[in-house]
C-alpha cells in the first residue's frame, strides 16, 4: 500500500538520555527509506513510537495526514518484522503466510492467489507444504517478510531484518525485498546500522547520530556529497580516510597539503585558512609500484584481503590511510607510490566539522 | 610448531551430528580462523577444545600435549564468547586484572600488564570507570583485553565482534589484527562473517554441516575454491554459477551455453578433458564480468540487466545472460547505470569448472 507517513518534531526522553530530539521526517508514498546510524543513535527508538509501543514526548506522527497517536498498535495498519524472524513453528509456511489474510477477512480465492503470487516472488514455493521449524535462517526470514507483505500493511516498519543473515543470503534477500517492495509500491522504513543495506535499497537514507538527523538524502547524494565529517566517515566500506590538512589561500582558490601530499589545488571556497580535515575513499587513492607525478612513497604497514580487492594499510604522516588496490598488487611490496585525484576529496572545517563545497579549479590538474 | 592439533575430532548430540572427522594443526603465532554459517558446528568446536564439551572420537593436542580427556582449566587455552561478560561491580582495569589476579601474579606485575594491554586496546581512560558506563565498542574492548591479559597457548574467540556496529566491527578488527602480530598470540578465531575471516587471517578454515570443507591462506580459499559451498560462501556477491554443455568444436572443447560459449578451463588434475560429464557449472566471480552499453569483442554476449544496486564505491547488478542469472560488479560511475540491455564478455576467461554431481571443482 501506498501510504504517506510524516513525522512532526518527535521527541523522546529516558531519564536522563535523550533519545529522540526533535525528528522531522516524510515519506512519500511508495518510498523506501532507512534510518541509519550506529547503536544509540534513536533510530529504533523512532521506530517503536511509529509502531506504537512507545509514546513520545513531543511531536506527531501522521499517515496520509491523519495523526495516529491515539490509535493502539494493533489499529495502526502497520507491517513490522524485526532481526528475530517471528514465524509459526509449528504452521506450515501456507498457514502463516495465511494467517495475516484470514484476520482481515480476505476472502478464500483471493487468499490462495496472494499466496501464490508472493510464495514465487521470495522463492517459496517449493517450501509451502513445510513445517516454520523445518526452515533454514534465510527461508524464515523470508516467511516472516512474505506474511507481513501479503497483508498491504499502509505502512512496513523493518528493523535490521536480515542481521542474523549470512552474507550471501543477505545480498539475495536484498534484491528480492527492493524489486517486491517497488512492484507492490509498499512504503518502507528501514532501520539498520548497516551501510550496504541502506545504500542498496533505499531511495532516500536518513543518517540519524545522538537523536538527530545528520543529512536526508538518495544513497548518491550522501555518498557523494556527505553533509559532514560523521556521514562522510558512516557511509562507505572500507570506510573513508580523514587526514589533517594545511588550507592555504592561492589567489581566489585555495590549495591544501598534507603529510604526504602538496598544494593540492581545490578551487573557490569559503574556509579560513589553517589546519582542516582532507577525506580521501580509499578508492579515490591511485597506488602504483612506481612513482608518479604527484605521488608520494609510502610504506605498507598491512594488507586486508577481501578477495576482491585488497586494503592496504599506509603510513600517512603521524596515522594510517587505507588505499584499495586489486588482488595480488601489493604483493612482497613495502613501499607504494599513491596519488590523489583533486576532484574526488572532501574538506571538511576542522571547528563545525561540515563538508565545505569549493567550485571547479581553474588550474589545469 | 603446532600449538594445536585435532584430530579426527567427531561429536554428535542425540541425531544431530556438529562435528565430524575435524582435522587440522594450528602453528604457533598464527591467525586461524574457522568460518561457516549458523549451525555449522563452530561453537562446538570451540567448547569441545576448551573441554567444556566431550568429544565422541578423536584427539585434541596442544603443544604436543594429548588434552583429551584434561579438565577445562588443565588445557591452557582461553575463550571469549560474543556476549560480552563483564563484571558489572568491577572497574576496567580489575576486569582485565582478573585471570591475572587468579594466577597468583604480584601486584606490580598485574598492574604492568593490565597497563600494556589497556594501551594496547585504546581503553587507559576506561580503567577506573564500571562498565555500565562504557560503549558497546568499549565493553567488548575491554573484554578481549581480559581475554588476552594472560598470555594462553591459545587464544578461542567466539564471534566477537558480532553483536558490534558494523563501523566498530571495522574499526575492530583492524586493531584486533595488530594486536594479535605484536602478541604473536596463537589464536583460533570463529565467525559467520566471511569478510572478517578473509581480511583478518593467516589460514581459514571454512566450515559447514560440521566438516571442514577446505583449509587454505585467503587467496586459496578465495581463487582456488574446493567446491560450490566454499565458492558461494566466500566473497560478496558470491561467485557466479552457469550451468553449460561440453561441446567439442573443431577438436576445441567448449562449454555452451544459451547465453554465452567459452573454452574450457585448463585443469591441471585432468588428463583428458573426453573423461568430463557433458553438463558442468562455469564459475565466475562477480568482478571477472566485463560489462558494455554495446557490443564489441571484449562483450559480445546480449544480456538483460533487470536490477542495479549502487553500493557508492560499487554498483552490483543483477541480469540475465541467457538461462543464467547472473551478478556482475563494476565501476560506480559505468556506461549501463539504467536497468535495461547490456553487454558482457569475461576478464579473465572463465577458470572455474565444477561438476555438478559432486559439486567439487576441477583443480
Amino acid at each position: 500500500m501506498t501510504a504517506k507517513l510524516e513525522l512532526q518534531d518527535l521527541a523522546k526522553r529516558f531519564d536522563e538520555v535523550e533519545a529522540v530530539r526533535g525528528l522531522s521526517l516524510s515519506l512519500a508514498g511508495g518510498e523506501f527509506l532507512s534510518l541509519l546510524g550506529p547503536s544509540g543513535c534513536g533510530k529504533s527508538t523512532t521506530l517503536a513510537m511509529i509502531a506504537g509501543f512507545l509514546d513520545p514526548d513531543g511531536g506527531d506522527i501522521s499517515i496520509d495526514g491523519r495523526s495516529i497517536l491515539d490509535l493502539a498498535p494493533q489499529r495502526r495498519r502497520i507491517g513490522l518484522v524485526f532481526q528475530d524472524y517471528a514465524i509459526f513453528s509449528r504452521l506450515s509456511v501456507r498457514a502463516n503466510l495465511a494467517f495475516g489474510l484470514e484476520a482481515q477477512g480476505v476472502p478464500r480465492a483471493e487468499r490462495k492467489r496472494r499466496i501464490a503470487a508472493f510464495a514465487e516472488q521470495l522463492h517459496l514455493t517449493h517450501l509451502l507444504d513445510q513445517r516454520g521449524a523445518n526452515l533454514n535462517m534465510s527461508e524464515m526470514q523470508a516467511v516472516a517478510l512474505a506474511r507481513v507483505l501479503i497483508t498491504e500493511p499502509e505502512l512496513l516498519l523493518l528493523d535490521e531484518p536480515m542481521s542474523n543473515l549470512d552474507a550471501a543470503d543477505r545480498a539475495d534477500l536484498r534484491g528480492e525485498l527492493k524489486q517486491l517492495q517497488k512492484r507492490l509500491d509498499q512504503t518502507v522504513l528501514y532501520v539498520t546500522h548497516d551501510q550496504v543495506e541502506a545504500m542498496s535499497m533505499s531511495d532516500r537514507i536518513a543518517v540519524m547520530r545522538d537523536g538527530l538527523i545528520m543529512q536526508v538524502g538518495s544513497p548518491e547524494e550522501i555518498y557523494r556529497r556527505p553533509a559532514n565529517r560523521f556521514v562522510a566517515e558512516f557511509i562507505g566500506d572500507p570506510p573513508i580516510n580523514v587526514l589533517p590538512c594545511e588550507v592555504r589561500q592561492s589567489g581566489r582558490e585555495i590549495e591544501v597539503s598534507t603529510a604526504c601530499h602538496g598544494d593540492i589545488r581545490l578551487g573557490a571556497a569559503e574556509i579560513d585558512a589553517g589546519e582542516h580535515w582532507l577525506a580521501v575513499r580509499p578508492h579515490v587513492f591511485k597506488a602504483g609500484r612506481v612513482p608518479g607525478k604527484g605521488t608520494a612513497p609510502t610504506a605498507v604497514r598491512f594488507v586486508e584481503n577481501f578477495g576482491s580487492e585488497h586494503v592496504l594499510h599506509v603510513d600517512y604522516g603521524d596515522r594510517l590511510a587505507r588505499v584499495v588496490v586489486p588482488p595480488g598488487f601489493a604483493e612482497g611490496l613495502d613501499t607504494v607510490h599513491i596519488g590523489l585525484d583533486a576532484g574526488a576529496v572532501h574538506l571538511i572545517d576542522r571547528h563545525d566539522e561540515l563538508r565545505v563545497d569549493f567550485g571547479p579549479s581553474g588550474a589545469a590538474p | 610448531m603446532t600449538v594445536l592439533g585435532l584430530r579426527g575430532l567427531s561429536k554428535r548430540f542425540d541425531d544431530v551430528v556438529a562435528l565430524d572427522d575435524v582435522t587440522c594443526d594450528i602453528d604457533d603465532g598464527e591467525f586461524f580462523c574457522v568460518v561457516g554459517p549458523t549451525n555449522a558446528g563452530k561453537s562446538t568446536l570451540l567448547k569441545t577444545i576448551a573441554g567444556i564439551h566431550r568429544a565422541d572420537a578423536g584427539q585434541i593436542v596442544i603443544r604436543g600435549r594429548d588434552v583429551t580427556a584434561l579438565q577445562p582449566k588443565d588445557r591452557k587455552v582461553s575463550l571469549l564468547f560474543q556476549n560480552i561478560a563483564l563484571f558489572p561491580t568491577l572497574s576496567g582495569f580489575e576486569n582485565i586484572a582478573f585471570s591475572l589476579r587468579t594466577a597468583g601474579l604480584p601486584e606490580t606485575e598485574v598492574a604492568a600488564r593490565v597497563q600494556e594491554v589497556a594501551a594496547l586496546l585504546k581503553v587507559d581512560h576506561l580503567l577506573e570507570r564500571l562498565p555500565k558506563t562504557f560503549s558497546g565498542g568499549e565493553q567488548q574492548r575491554v573484554a578481549i583485553g581480559r581475554a588476552i591479559a594472560r598470555t594462553s597457548d591459545l587464544l578461542m574467540l567466539d564471534e566477537p565482534l558480532t553483536n558490534l556496529d558494523a563501523r566498530i566491527r571495522i574499526e575492530l578488527r583492524i586493531e584486533f589484527k595488530k594486536l594479535q602480530r605484536e602478541l604473536g598470540q596463537s589464536v583460533l578465531y570463529v565467525t559467520h562473517d566471511q569478510v572478517e575471516a578473509m581480511s583478518l587471517s593467516d589460514r581459514v578454515a571454512v566450515l559447514h554441516e560440521g566438516r571442514f570443507q577446505q583449509i587454505g591462506t585467503p587467496d586459496e580459499i578465495y581463487h582456488r575454491p574446493a567446491n560450490r559451498f566454499v565458492a558461494r560462501f566466500i566473497g560478496t556477491p558470491p561467485m557466479n554459477l552457469m550451468e553449460a554443455d561440453l561441446e567439442s568444436q573443431d577438436d576445441q572443447p567448449t562449454l555452451v551455453a544459451s547465453g554465452f560459449r567459452v573454452a574450457v578451463p585448463t585443469i591441471k588434475s585432468l588428463s583428458s578433458y573426453a573423461s568430463l560429464p557433458k553438463r558442468l557449472a562455469v564459475g565466475v566471480r562477480p568482478e571477472e564480468f566485463r560489462v558494455g552499453a554495446a557490443q564489441s569483442t571484449e562483450t559480445p554476449l546480449a544480456g538483460e540487466v533487470f536490477w542495479i544496486e549502487r553500493l557508492g564505491s560499487k554498483s552490483v547488478l543483477d541480469a540475465r545472460l541467457g538461462e543464467a542469472t547472473i551478478k556482475a560488479v563494476v565501476a560506480p560511475d559505468h556506461a549501463v547505470s539504467q536497468e535495461g540491455p547490456a553487454w558482457f564478455g569475461f576478464d579473465p576467461e572463465p577458470r572455474y569448472l565444477m561438476d555438478l554431481q559432486s559439486e567439487e571443482f576441477f583443480q
